[in-house]
């Protein structure tokens, strides 16, 4: 599913499908996030990680309506090697010290999603719904602390637009905490990527870039019966599939792992 | 060749090979291991000289100790501890765990390194905050470097081996990995 500034979504297509397509390209790691669980429920999401699990080895990273162990452990057990959790971890912060000494920290993604506003950034939660007055540094410093093994930071000002990753809100997290961050929200252009690597940047989740590049290349991605159309902001993203990025990279200088 | 993921004694004891695997800490994992009274399994299984292999926390659980929490005894089947990555680092700012792809060189070429010969080079998944110190560099038969810090990656002592690397999460390298262990072990029969 797609939107821009986490709105509009669409259906694009098989979740599972698109994996096994990217992972042969080279992907270093899926993640799903299962953006509406909270409406509909979760059991869509766990035959999605089993049916992924059983044709991809590399990591995979799953979130979406975990409200607790049980859902940790239902969601660890189908095949995920990580969960993300951002809403319930903000109505209940004790949840992830908790995830975290069960499953160990380096199985918990903190997702951050964070909107810049006039008088700085803040935390929103339930797919971008809800505002909740939280400073996303101060929460990521917190999450570190009960045992979060790893970020996910998301902009929704930046995300499905193409138009470059949030460096600032990155920075400013990255200044106050020490486990590692995944950027996401805003990859359209090789540059955004040099940009960020040059930043101390390293991971990178990437959406419709890649989507609107193995989309037009790749019939069968299209095949999903429940597919609506999907309007990419087309102009703003340069061409490159997952392949393609990584070779670029790689001739700028940045050492990636490369799938022959 | 028949796989599976047991933790009946009769079917480790009846095994050619045994895979450690481990995600979590050292002294859960190792009271768990006593808990269902695997440990001296393991031991016996070691001791009859047939392939152990552990692969991220199981490689860790190979060496005397560790101090993750706490300083817990391990297999001590290759002498040394496990300790934070951390200590080894001059950077205020490194970021831990060591999430994601990297490689690693071989040392020792004149021992058996077969497994890893073809994979030289190639990426690797690994995640991890702690790190095998091995006594015996001698043991050491691969080592990884993340930022300023220098690890084991590989080791090695007889016919036991452990990987700090997930094989299960490397994609292409990974598959290879295992398809050379099976080689190996198919090789002696």
């Amino acid at each position: 599913m797609k939107g821009i500034n986490l709105e509009g979504l669409r259906i694009i297509g098989k979740p599972e499908v698109f994996s096994k397509l990217y992972s042969d390209l080279g992907a270093d790691e899926l993640i799903y996030i299962d953006s509406v669980a909270s409406l509909y429920g979760r059991r869509n999401l766990i035959e999605i990680v089993k049916r992924t699990a059983k044709e991809v080895f590399i990591p995979l990273c799953a979130g979406g309506g975990i409200r607790s162990p049980e859902n940790a452990n239902e969601i660890l057990r189908s095949g995920a090697d990580k969960i993300s959790i951002n809403s319930e971890a903000v109505r209940k912060p004790k949840l992830i010290a908790e995830l975290s000494s069960l499953f160990g920290s380096s199985t918990i993604v903190s997702y951050i999603s964070a909107k810049k506003r006039e008088n700085g950034y803040e935390v929103y939660i339930d797919n971008g719904r809800e505002r909740t007055g939280i400073c996303p540094v101060e929460w990521a410093q917190e999450v570190e602390s009960l045992g979060a093994g790893e970020l996910l930071i998301e902009s929704i000002d930046q995300e499905g637009t193409g138009l470059g990753f949030d460096l600032e809100l990155a920075e400013k997290i990255s200044n106050k905490t020490t486990i590692p961050i995944i950027l996401s929200g805003g990859a359209g252009k090789m540059s955004h990527f040099l940009e960020g690597y040059n930043n101390n940047f390293n991971a990178f989740a990437i959406g419709s870039m890649f989507h609107f590049f193995h989309m037009q290349k790749h019939a069968f991605l299209n095949e999903s019966p429940k597919q609506s159309h999907y309007q990419f902001q087309t102009s703003h993203f340069e061409n490159f599939g997952i392949k393609e990025l990584k070779e670029e990279l790689s001739k700028h200088g940045v050492p990636i792992r490369e799938v022959t | 060749m028949k796989t599976s993921i047991t933790s009946n004694k009769r079917e480790i004891e009846n095994s050619d090979c045994l895979i450690l695997p481990g995600v979590g800490s050292f002294p859960n994992a190792i009271n768990s291991l006593k808990k269902y009274e695997l440990f001296e399994v393991i031991e016996k299984f070691v001791a009859s000289g047939k392939r152990l292999v552990g692969i991220c926390l199981g490689a860790q659980l190979l060496l005397s100790k560790s101090y993750e929490f706490s300083e817990v005894d391990g297999f001590g089947f290759i002498e040394g501890q496990v300790e934070s990555i951390r200590k080894f680092s001059l950077l205020n700012e490194l970021k831990v765990p060591h999430i994601g792809w990297n490689n690693f060189e071989l040392k020792h070429l004149n021992s058996p390194t077969f497994l890893f010969d073809d994979l030289v080079h190639q990426y690797f998944y690994f995640v991890h905050s702690y790190i095998m110190c091995p006594t015996n560099d001698s043991e050491v038969i691969g080592k990884t470097t993340f930022e300023d810090v220098k690890f084991a990656s590989i080791v090695r002592k007889e016919n036991i081996m452990g990987v700090q690397f997930h094989p299960e999460r490397s994609g292409p390298s990974g598959i290879k990995f295992f398809q050379n262990l099976k080689s190996d072990i198919q090789s002696e029969f």
